[in-house]
């Protein structure tokens, strides 16, 4: 086709209102911030292990000036940006997101997003909220350096952090696009599984991927806006000197700044308030991914439907009380310390049952270990030994010893790179035949997953105790404290392992790439999967189905009572015009 | 919602988006609200009650306008663009009058800056202001697209925000002003 | 083969993580000594929920390793079940005794670390004054109060009489800063605006790190100091020696 023809596709591409089209931008975007995050963990880890040496690559681009060596604050930038940047843009918009976008409308039956343009937008509106976050490495000062929670006095006063100048500003500016980037996303996916299901479709014959993105979508319209409020706040203490975060005031560099007499605890009330829920918006969509998955590949329907969409909704209702387990050492009062115990402790109930109901879901299952499989067997176990530490935090007494050390470290890594992070290597793996009509690289697939299995482990599992011992997140150089000094080797050992697990992941983008360049392979349903989207073809059409269908039954239907293939696809083709009155 | 329910009625998406969307901003204002109420500030009374009655008034009578340009919509299409245009009028005039009285603060030496009691003012009017400004856009350009023939579908859609806002304004004006 | 490997990966991870455990539980890094009243109480809650933590991860890594070593063999088809509602009903009440437990368990640690009102009421043996980046102390001069012209300033240690419940008044002179006594089991955040009150009891002498566990700005990472318990006669001639050396005019500034 001529040059003018494909710059029109190109373009016809990039402006593109199809979910599917938007989903992959999505998931583009998201991976390309995870290489950057990913680098940024890196340098934190150098720095870590050797400190004040000089950093290669990271350190030579944002150090260039004395040499690649990073300087304390500079440092703080750093796991600042790296937590802000995994966060906000790697993992929610990947979950929600990609693959959001990309399924539920197939999953549901439907044409398309309710909102095609809005959601067009979400995407969009993230792209000055990236750029934001990146140029504040540029800017006087540096980026952001009050981490990637952002407390007051320290984010609000100019002279306590050279991060806290224009760095902070962009900061305030990233959360609020890519908060405006989720919420417009969440309304998107609520009216559309709301109303746009196929015939036949009940809520409760939705599959668990559907049901933790809609879980999550509501999580978010609930308490992102809190956020939100909270950033307006922020910013008009900073731009207009209101001080709703600035306690009595403060010496800074030998001057004393009057502050209007707000309480630095109401951000982080806010802060936490929606930034706890995030934390189950960055996990549930990926349990009901792997719930999906664990099932087709185990030939076997997920084992108690109903209990794992109750414990989905249970976390989202109690997933809005418990934001008070970060603040159990803040000064908030005891009392309302047990209250945020008892709630964070009862949170894990529904996440008991989880786990419980994807082991009987592969009990006696007839498992194909292909790569998307051993990733979801992946996340169950890197989930269950991230939750069991949580577990240690909600208990208050045992969490003054924890709280802010390199135990919560391990804790919230095994969850989101052990878990979720597998969660999504799965899902991409299971759902890119019908992304690309190509299966991802077979053999590579697994090679990645053993190296990254045991690698994740190896960086994750000696951080909980070096936080036993004592040592505090967010230091530049552990061995300013003397009694840190014999966790040097430890720290070096978990560098290097970072180190080889950042570069094992070149194996995923080599399999990416390979597989992209091969010609299409996949048919419409390899896995003799049930659910809507294997109705579509591989890669779906614009409009995804070719023809009407009818749901006739829940989508996991496997199993020996189960059809003379061993599944029952969920749908039927409409037969005759007559039903669609009926 | 019903869980168990077939294939969901036919339902008017955008309608329901508006909801959802509505949904979010009361939280938003519940968030922002929640630092007047954690913080408590106490208030000195300077306020101009008898302007922010009318205000008060000014915006109920717009989202009046707004309801009955909707019932006309169908029957009267010229009185269902007068009330539609009196709805926009009476937005503005609130803002206008809000401008007034934030210059009226700033020249009497008010600043968000000078206590907690004002930040929470400024923040709160103000935030509550932009979301009145939206809004009289959104109607003006239901209401363009209505005179120029169309359904007034926009305005639909307006309708429910344009009452949410009053509703905020209310809670404000019981919080601010006469609390 | 992937089978085997599969399997052997899974089971690795459920030898290893124990292993890791008891190692350090044995040779280090684990929690530091035990040197305060409360801190014995706390590690025996930390033990306690380990060995539940313990028991339900290798719970689940067992059957996790049963599936997947059986179904991987598997040739016949899986049998279809949708679930069994008295294996849910099992497997939602054991967790939550278990974590009723340590709910209840920790109630009073709890009380005990955070004092009550008779003992946090007393005068304070000194004021922390928390400031970027170091720790300073105020202690009560001759006269006995706090925040008079004969108190009595030190920076980066503490000296406290052991074997006597100690009650410290906080404050912080800029940003939020978090007293942090590893060896006590302590931390509490210091937090502008708010006078917060802390206590402890150290039984024997000795010298423990003082770390600073809140991000606080670019020397957060070197705001340590350290506390030093020292028998009450000691303590008293360390007090009059400090009252002899200077007088506290000089309020802010260092010795
Ligand atoms: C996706 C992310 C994610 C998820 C799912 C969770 C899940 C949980 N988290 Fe975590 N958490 C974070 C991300 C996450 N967290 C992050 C990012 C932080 C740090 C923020 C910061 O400060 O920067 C944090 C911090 C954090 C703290 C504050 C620590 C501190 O700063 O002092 C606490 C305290 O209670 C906590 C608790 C929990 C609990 C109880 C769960 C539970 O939901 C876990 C439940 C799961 C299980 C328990 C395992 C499965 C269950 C069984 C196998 C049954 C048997 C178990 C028993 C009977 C016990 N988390
Ligand atoms: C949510 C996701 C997330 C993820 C995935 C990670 C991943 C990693 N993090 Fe994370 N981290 C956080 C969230 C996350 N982190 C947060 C919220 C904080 C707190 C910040 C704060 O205190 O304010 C934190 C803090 C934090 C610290 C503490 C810093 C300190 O307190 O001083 C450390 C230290 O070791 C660390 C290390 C790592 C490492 C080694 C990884 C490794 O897993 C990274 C491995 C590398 C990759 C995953 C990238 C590989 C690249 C690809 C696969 C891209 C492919 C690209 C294309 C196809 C284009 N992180
Ligand atoms: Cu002071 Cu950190
Ligand atoms: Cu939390």
């Amino acid at each position: 086709m001529s040059a003018g023809a494909r710059a029109g596709a190109w373009r016809r591409h990039l402006w593109s209102l199809d979910h599917k089209t938007i989903g992959l931008q999505f998931l583009v975007a998201s991976l390309a911030m995870l290489l950057v995050g990913g680098l940024l963990a890196m340098a934190v880890r150098w720095q870590l292990a050797w400190p004040w040496t000089d950093m290669p690559i990271v350190g030579r681009a944002l150090f260039g000036g004395t040499g690649g060596v990073p300087s304390p604050e500079g440092y703080a930038a750093l796991f600042t940006m790296h937590g802000t940047i995994m966060i906000f843009f790697v993992v929610i918009p990947l979950l929600t997101g990609a693959f959001g976008n990309y399924l539920i409308p197939l999953m549901i039956g439907a044409r398309d997003m309710a909102f095609p343009r809005l959601n067009a937008f979400s995407f969009w509106i993230m792209a000055p909220g990236i750029a934001c976050a990146l140029a504040s490495f540029a800017v006087e000062g540096g980026a952001a350096s009050s981490g990637w929670t952002a407390y007051p006095p320290l984010s609000t006063l100019l002279g306590a952090a050279p991060g806290s100048g224009a760095g902070q500003t962009l900061w305030l500016w990233a959360l609020f696009f890519s908060g405006l980037s989720s919420l417009s996303g969440a309304i998107n996916y609520v009216v559309t599984i709301a109303t746009m299901r196929a015939e036949g479709l009940s809520m409760l014959r939705l599959p668990l991927t559907v049901w933790g993105l809609f879980v999550a979508a509501l999580l978010q319209c609930l308490a992102l806006p809190v956020l939100t409020a909270a950033t307006v706040l922020q910013y008009s203490d900073r731009l207009l000197g209101t001080g709703f975060f600035s306690g009595g005031g403060a010496w800074v560099n030998g001057e004393w700044i009057a502050g209007a007499g707000g309480t630095p605890l109401l951000w982080q009330h806010l802060f936490w308030f929606y930034s706890h829920p995030a934390v189950y918006v960055m996990v549930v969509p990926a349990m009901g991914m792997v719930g999906d998955i664990l099932s087709v590949h185990a030939r076997k329907p997920v084992f108690g439907y109903k209990p794992m969409v109750w414990a989905m909704a249970a976390i989202t209702g109690l997933g809005v009380l418990v934001w008070g387990h970060h603040m159990f050492v803040s000064g908030m009062s005891p009392v309302a310390g047990t209250g945020f115990m008892l709630s964070t402790i009862l949170i894990a109930l529904p996440s008991a049952v989880k786990t419980f109901n994807w082991i009987g879901t592969v009990w006696g299952g007839r498992l194909r270990l292909n790569a998307a499989m051993l990733y979801a067997l992946g996340f169950v176990s890197m989930f269950v030994i991230g939750g069991l530490s949580g577990i240690w935090m909600a208990a208050t007494p045992v969490d003054v010893h924890l709280h802010d050390t390199y135990t919560v470290v391990a804790h919230f890594h095994y969850i989101v790179f052990g878990g979720t992070l597998f969660g999504v290597f799965s899902a991409l793996h299971h759902w890119f035949p019908k992304m690309t009509g190509r299966h991802l690289g077979e053999r590579l697939g697994k090679l990645h997953f053993f190296g990254t299995f045991v690698l994740t482990n190896a960086v994750f599992l000696p951080m909980h105790q070096a936080g036993f011992a004592g040592m505090v997140r967010r230091i530049a150089d552990p061995y300013a404290y003397p009694s840190l000094e014999p966790l040097r080797e430890l720290n070096a050992f978990i560098t290097v392992a970072a180190l080889l697990l950042f570069a094992w992941q070149s194996l995923f983008v080599a399999n990416l790439a390979l597989t992209l360049l091969r010609p299409r392979d996949a048919e419409a349903n390899p896995w003799r999967a049930a659910s809507l989207e294997w109705e579509a073809p591989s890669p779906p059409p614009h409009g995804n189905f070719d023809r009407e269908l009818v749901v006739v039954r829940g989508p996991y239907e496997y199993g020996d009572a189960a059809g003379a293939e061993d599944w029952l696809p969920q749908a039927r083709p409409r037969t005759s015009e007559a039903e669609a009155s009926a | 919602m019903e869980l168990s329910a077939e294939r969901p009625a036919q339902v008017d998406r955008a309608r329901v988006g508006v909801l959802v969307f509505l949904a979010t901003e009361v939280m938003f204002f519940a968030g922002l609200y929640s630092a007047f109420v954690v913080l408590a500030p106490r208030r000195e009374a300077e306020l101009d009650t008898p302007l922010a009655l009318a205000m008060t008034a000014l915006l109920l009578a717009s989202s009046g306008a707004l309801h009955a340009a909707l019932a006309a919509r169908a029957t009267a299409r010229a009185r269902s663009l007068a009330f539609g245009f009196a709805a926009l009028l009476l937005g503005a005039l609130f803002l206008a009058a809000m401008a007034f009285e934030w210059g009226a603060l700033v020249a009497a030496g008010r600043h968000p800056s000078t206590d907690l009691w004002w930040a929470c003012f400024f923040v709160l009017t103000g935030v509550h202001g932009l979301h009145v400004a939206a809004g009289a856009i959104w109607i003006a350009c239901g209401w363009i697209a209505q005179a120029r023939g169309g359904s007034g579908r926009a305005l639909e859609l307006a309708a429910p925000y344009w009452h949410f806002v009053d509703l905020v304004w209310l809670v404000l004006l019981w919080g601010l002003y006469l609390g | 083969m992937t089978r085997v490997l599969a399997t052997a990966l899974f089971v690795a991870l459920l030898v290893a993580v124990p292993w890791w455990f008891a190692h350090s539980a044995r040779s280090g890094p684990w929690l530091p000594p035990e040197a305060s009243s409360y801190a014995a109480e706390v590690d025996g809650l930390f033990d306690a929920i380990l060995v539940a933590l313990a028991l339900a991860f290798a719970l689940v890594m067992v059957l996790l390793v049963a599936a997947i070593w059986r179904g991987a063999a598997r040739v016949e088809r899986a049998r279809t079940t949708h679930g069994d509602l008295r294996l849910e009903l099992l497997w939602t009440l054991v967790p939550a005794a278990v974590l009723a437990w340590i709910a209840v368990a920790q109630g009073p640690t709890w009380r005990a670390m955070k004092g009550d009102e008779a003992l946090m009421a007393r005068d304070p043996a000194a004021r922390v004054e928390a400031a970027q980046f170091d720790w300073r102390f105020r202690h009560p001069g001759p006269d006995g109060r706090l925040d008079t012209v004969d108190d009595l300033l030190e920076v980066h240690e503490l000296v406290v009489p052991a074997g006597e419940p100690i009650v410290l008044a906080t404050r912080t002179r800029d940003v939020i800063h978090s007293f942090y006594v590893p060896d006590f089991r302590l931390k509490q955040d210091i937090v502008p605006g708010r006078d917060g009150r802390i206590w402890f009891e150290a039984p024997s002498p000795g010298r423990h790190d003082l770390v600073c566990a809140e991000l606080c700005g670019f020397g957060h990472y070197k705001m340590a100091g350290s506390i030093r318990v020292l028998p009450r006669p000691e303590y008293e001639a360390h007090l009059a020696r400090l009252a002899t050396r200077w007088n506290a005019n000089g309020a802010e500034e260092r010795p």
